[in-house]
């Protein structure tokens, strides 16, 4: 994977390489001494009580007389060192080298060995280290080389798991940041997509990475990530989660503002919009900003399926999303105040429903909507199989006995169910929780107010959500800003146009660089 | 980036315009010009065209508005701001006032209207706060669920319409029309503020077209209304409802009959334009004062206090919902007209001394 020119330039020099957040360098920062005895009490000061981190004392050159030592941690380095790996041929290579050329033949790679880089600096080689590398010290001279090997265990890459997908590719991201970079660059594969890496935290000296077109962002969004994780100090980064709750800037807010993704070709197709992929070693989750409302309702595979079933589907989850948000409040609003709504039969076989059930409505919706939110975080939390059997079982049977026991109506069953069923028709995770808290505020709204209630909270969140912006562009774009600064619509929100005419990159990509697809030798069919 | 420089497009100002006016004229003016008969229609017509023809002089006027100061001095400029902003809490006073005793009559009976006020107040202030942009985005996601439910009610109860209705019709009075085109001026007093506004908005020298659209489909919608009115109730009918407006309403159902009435609908939908309505008197006195920060906020929470305190008086008894329109008609219209025409007047000389 390519880094940026700047990173590349200060890897081959070995000089200290200036991060986004925390530098690699975790103490003083100190040259590699000639004398290997010297690098070799600095290294076992430095690694006490690391039993992990392995030292092995050789001699190299055709006479074996230049003392070297090998250092590498346990599991990161292939144990077959002699016979089949990299590491183990380079040594036996430089057993064959006359001792006065070794220094000479690492300076200058003499054996073609590609992933091989030499330090000056201890901190460097230290951090190549424990970044899962093997690094060579030699004595007589002055710098350390990184030799690159299997690299700490990970999982391969597999089928996503959270966002599945009927049509399209089924590779998912994999906890390794540099396989991640890979499978982002095997579907474009241009020079123009750039890697910015910059390692974060000051202990777990993690490897993130901000992939990107660079003609297509906006500098300006680029610049503002930098200084929103520059400004942080942190001992640990474990997950893009971590990273996405430093940099949120509506923090209160409960609509997240980054987008997340698991799936290479989702990622890649963002990043030709113009947006900017943000990925965390150990993280098979890539963030993805900026972000809008409209991008948390659609699905990877929405651009490979024909346009009318799309919309519909789309369509249908806005309602879901309404639904899951409303429907529980608009009931008792409906129940408690506005019966005259319902035609008189329907309240009738309301009323029968509800007769013998002690409690007020809104306290029946409240004991229901928990023991749903109970069940699903008791099904998430089992393992396997588990998990979906207790959704289902507890769910009837809980339903069905606190029918039963006259403790809720079957009306509220239903319509709890419906909203629960409505919230999993949302496609990203991430953007069921705001609707599953704001449901309460609007239980209670309904509940207490009836639609007028209902009215006062639609006005409030959308409020909230119009003065919501991700990285300056507006949250609820493409629905607002249509004409604001020449943008023109993509077509591409709850109507899905046909691809041929999906001609246009979003909001996020620069202005000047809008149009997506074209007829060879012609205009853009809609008249950019 | 894109849009990050607190303007707003013409899209958004055509429908923060229409937003913000439709509710309450619908409420309040089509009801009150459909009992006048074809003389009300004549006269808002009139009104109108009026109101199109100050529309103009304002945006002519829109950078001597901003730059006041150097037209008629600070001391001229206070008094000027201080006008509107009693003009502002006024017509805040009186939209709450009525808007909240509407609600706790046919939307939610059992709490009083002073409390439904109070929350109606802090949802207008907090939907929309001091940010234009934000102001405009919510126009922008609010307008086309208003408008689709209006132009549907107006639909459906058009059906109900009946021929004899238009029997009896008012004898034409020349009076009585000047008399409702003032009044549609009166009631058009609130565009006073826009040229506060325009200076942000995208293009600004090509505003005539979208303001002059807005006020179009606002006078084609209160006229549809006001012959709608007439044509279901009838002139005598008309005139003994208080609000005629929610008895059309209540009338008007969907086809299917799945549900029983749907007058709760089309009142929840006029309830969010009066929500924006109250919110942008809030940022418009913001605006005026060019406060920012936490003493925004204080100005902003004052102005509520002022809007909700002349709410609850003018509900004891002041009769606010009668004097409230004649201020408007014999001050503040007045005084507006007489400011956009000296401005006016003020900028053409400095123009020719500075040629």
């Amino acid at each position: 994977m390519k880094k940026t020119d700047k990173t590349q330039a200060a890897e081959k020099t070995g000089k200290a390489q200036k991060t986004g957040g925390n530098t690699k360098s975790c103490g003083t920062v100190g040259k590699i001494s000639v004398s290997l005895d010297e690098n070799e009490a600095w290294l076992k000061e430095r690694c006490a009580n690391c039993a992990d981190i392995m030292m092995h004392k050789m001699y190299l050159g055709r006479e074996a007389d230049v003392a070297a030592l090998l250092v590498f941690g346990e599991v990161t380095v292939t144990n077959t060192l002699l016979e089949d790996s990299l590491i183990g041929k380079m040594m036996n290579e430089l057993r064959e080298v006359p001792s006065g050329e070794l220094a000479g033949v690492l300076d200058s790679n003499a054996l073609g060995v590609a992933d091989t880089i030499a330090y000056e600096d201890r901190e460097l080689a230290l951090a190549a280290l424990l970044a899962g590398n093997a690094v060579l010290f030699l004595d007589g001279y002055p710098k350390a080389v990184k030799i690159a090997s299997k690299g700490y265990p990970a999982m391969v890459v597999q089928k996503a798991d959270t966002e599945k997908a009927l049509r399209g590719s089924r590779e998912s991201f994999t906890e390794s940041v540099k396989l991640n970079e890979a499978l982002v660059r095997k579907r474009i594969r241009n020079t123009g997509l750039k890697v910015e890496e910059i390692t974060l935290g000051k202990r777990s000296a993690t490897v993130t990475a901000l992939v990107y077109m660079e003609d297509l962002i906006y500098p300006e969004i680029l610049e503002r990530i930098r200084q929103e994780i520059g400004q942080w100090e942190i001992d640990g980064v474990f997950d893009t989660g971590m990273l996405e709750q430093l940099c949120q800037k509506h923090w209160l807010s409960p609509f997240p503002q980054f987008e997340t993704t698991e799936r290479p070709d989702r990622a890649a197709m963002e990043v030709l919009n113009g947006r900017i992929l943000f990925l965390c070693d150990n993280s098979p989750t890539a963030l993805v900003f900026p972000t809008t409302f409209n991008d948390f309702m659609q699905v990877s595979e929405d651009r490979y399926h024909w346009f009318g079933m799309v919309t519909f589907l789309r369509v249908l989850r806005y309602l879901a999303m309404a639904a899951a948000l409303m429907i529980s409040g608009c009931y008792l609003a409906v129940t408690c105040f506005h019966t005259q709504i319902l035609p008189t039969n329907l309240l009738l076989s309301f009323a029968e429903a509800r007769k013998g059930v002690p409690f007020p409505g809104i306290i029946e919706i409240l004991l229901m909507e928990m023991a749903f939110e109970l069940i699903r975080e008791a099904g998430v939390r089992m393992p396997g199989p588990l998990g979906g059997t207790i959704g289902i079982v507890g769910g009837l049977i809980i339903g069905d006995a606190a029918v039963s026991a006259n403790l809720v109506s079957p009306m509220t069953v239903v319509v709890v169910a419906f909203s629960a069923l409505s919230s999993f028709a949302i496609p990203k995770e991430e953007f069921t929780v705001p609707f599953r808290l704001l449901k309460y505020g609007f239980i209670f709204l309904g509940g207490f107010f009836g639609i007028f209630g209902i009215v006062l909270g639609i006005y409030l969140l959308l409020g909230h959500l119009a003065g919501l912006t991700s990285f300056g562009i507006p949250y609820l774009m493409p629905f607002v800003g249509k004409g604001l600064e020449d943008y023109r619509d993509p077509g591409d929100d709850l109507v899905r146009l046909p691809f041929h005419l999906l001609t246009l990159r979003p909001v996020f990509a620069r202005r000047h660089q809008r149009v997506r697809m074209r007829r060879k030798g012609e205009k853009d069919v809609r008249g950019q | 980036m894109f849009a990050d420089n607190d303007r707003i497009s013409q899209r958004q100002l055509l429908r923060q315009m229409i937003l913000a006016l439709l509710g309450a004229w619908l409420l309040f003016l089509a009801g009150g010009v459909c009992q006048a008969g074809q003389n009300g229609l004549a006269g808002m017509a009139l009104g109108f065209l009026l109101l199109a023809g100050w529309l103009l002089l304002l945006i002519r006027n829109a950078g001597v508005y901003e730059n006041m100061e150097h037209y008629i001095g600070k001391a001229g400029r206070l008094l000027v701001i201080i006008v509107y902003l009693s003009f502002l809490v006024l017509t805040g006073s009186f939209l709450l006032r009525k808007i909240s005793s509407l609600c706790g009559e046919y939307l939610i009976s059992g709490i009083s209207p002073e409390f439904l006020g109070l929350l109606l107040l802090l949802a207008a202030g907090a939907g929309i706060r001091n940010d234009i942009q934000q102001r405009a985005r919510l126009a922008e996601i609010f307008y086309p669920f208003v408008m689709a439910g209006f132009v549907l009610m107006l639909i459906l109860a058009a059906f109900h319409m009946r021929a004899e209705s238009f029997a009896d019709a008012a004898a034409f009075s020349l009076t009585e029309v000047a008399r409702e085109g003032w009044r549609t001026l009166g009631a058009g007093a609130v565009l006073a503020v826009l040229p506060f506004l325009l200076g942000q908005v995208e293009q600004e020298k090509r505003l005539k077209k979208p303001l002059l659209e807005g006020l179009g489909k606002v006078w084609l919608f209160l006229t549809a209304a006001a012959v709608i009115l007439i044509g279901t109730f009838g002139l005598e009918g008309v005139r003994r409802m208080e609000v005629p407006v929610i008895q059309l309403m209540a009338g008007t159902r969907l086809p299917g009959k799945f549900l029983e009435r749907f007058d709760i609908v089309w009142l929840a939908l006029l309830l969010c334009s009066i929500l924006f309505a109250l919110g942008s008197l809030l940022f418009y006195g913001i605006h005026l004062t060019g406060m920012r920060g936490d003493k925004g906020r204080i100005f902003r929470a004052a102005m509520g206090a002022l809007i909700y305190g002349g709410s609850v008086l003018g509900q004891e008894g002041s009769r606010m919902e009668q004097w409230y329109p004649l201020m408007a008609e014999r001050f503040y219209l007045p005084f507006f007209l007489i400011l956009t025409l000296a401005l006016r007047i003020f900028s053409r000389r400095t123009g020719k001394k500075r040629r």
